[in-house]
């Protein structure tokens, strides 16, 4: 009775501390930018440059390689002042350059659509 | 006679009427609420984080002290410790916990007029009208 119990609780001990092994450190916000609709970079960290591209599409560069990061953006002015409309960001790693984020904004019914929007950047 | 003399009142008021509707409401007015100090900024590299139900109630969070229903449906304001004026708010829909899931719906953000802690949350459905909804919210600074 005592030795299928003593195993048991090795294994479950074994299996904490392997599940605790695997556990990754806490997410740090390793870059962010803030863009107006005009491509303009308003505020960042790690940010260098942003730029509009076409309608409805930017680059946002930064300082460091973010190929391997994850990147997450949300429709929104640059200020505290009035709000926004409803619409779509989509995000992906910019073409031909590591350090660039590509972004393209749309409007509620999908239409390509000048807009500012917040960008974080995590690795 | 009467019918002609209230004609010139009545097109005033229709166009009174029309250009409020053409207007439409005002969001992000400046906050009710006042702080007596302006709390400083958080240290680079901190991430801020809020979990907020459909009632605009915060469940969980990092560094949030409050939310609230802002202005009327589908508006939330959501405060931090620190000023966040020069952070990035990245938002999404979804429910605050392990059951069920959201329907595709709209989500935008904008710093609070009034509060420098403070971010304006406004969700939409799909249709883009305001519609409450819970939400998940990352302040990068």
């Amino acid at each position: 009775m005592i030795r299928p119990t003593i195993l048991s609780c090795a294994a479950v001990l074994a299996f904490t501390v392997a599940a605790s092994a695997q556990i990754p450190p806490p997410a740090h916000v390793n870059g962010f930018a803030v863009v107006d609709s005009g491509g303009d970079l308003i505020r960042g960290k790690n940010a260098t440059a942003a730029m509009h591209l076409d309608l409805g599409i930017y680059e946002v560069d930064f300082s460091t390689s973010v190929k391997k990061c994850v990147f997450t953006a949300t429709k929104g002015r640059p200020d505290s002042n009035g709000s926004n409309v409803a619409g779509f960001v989509t995000v992906a790693g910019r073409g031909g350059t590591d350090t660039g984020v590509y972004i393209k904004t749309f409007d509620a019914k999908g239409m390509s659509v000048d807009v500012g929007f917040h960008l974080n950047v995590r690795c | 006679m009467y019918l002609h003399r209230s004609l010139p009142l009545a097109m005033v008021l229709a166009a009174a009427m029309g250009s409020l509707a053409m207007a439409g409401p005002v969001h992000n007015a400046p906050s009710k609420i006042t702080y007596k100090t302006a709390p400083p900024p958080p240290p680079a590299g901190i991430s801020y984080t809020a979990v907020v139900n459909i009632k605009g109630n915060l469940v969980r969070g990092s560094g949030a002290t409050a939310a609230m229903r802002a202005e009327g449906t589908g508006s939330t304001e959501v405060d931090f410790a620190g000023d966040v004026t020069g952070c990035a708010y990245v938002a999404t829909v979804g429910e605050t916990g392990s059951d069920g899931a959201e329907p595709a719906a709209f989500i935008t953000v904008v710093g609070r007029s009034g509060v420098p802690q403070g971010v304006f949350v406004e969700t939409f459905s799909l249709k883009g009208k305001l519609k409450n909804l819970p939400f998940h919210i990352d302040v990068g600074c």
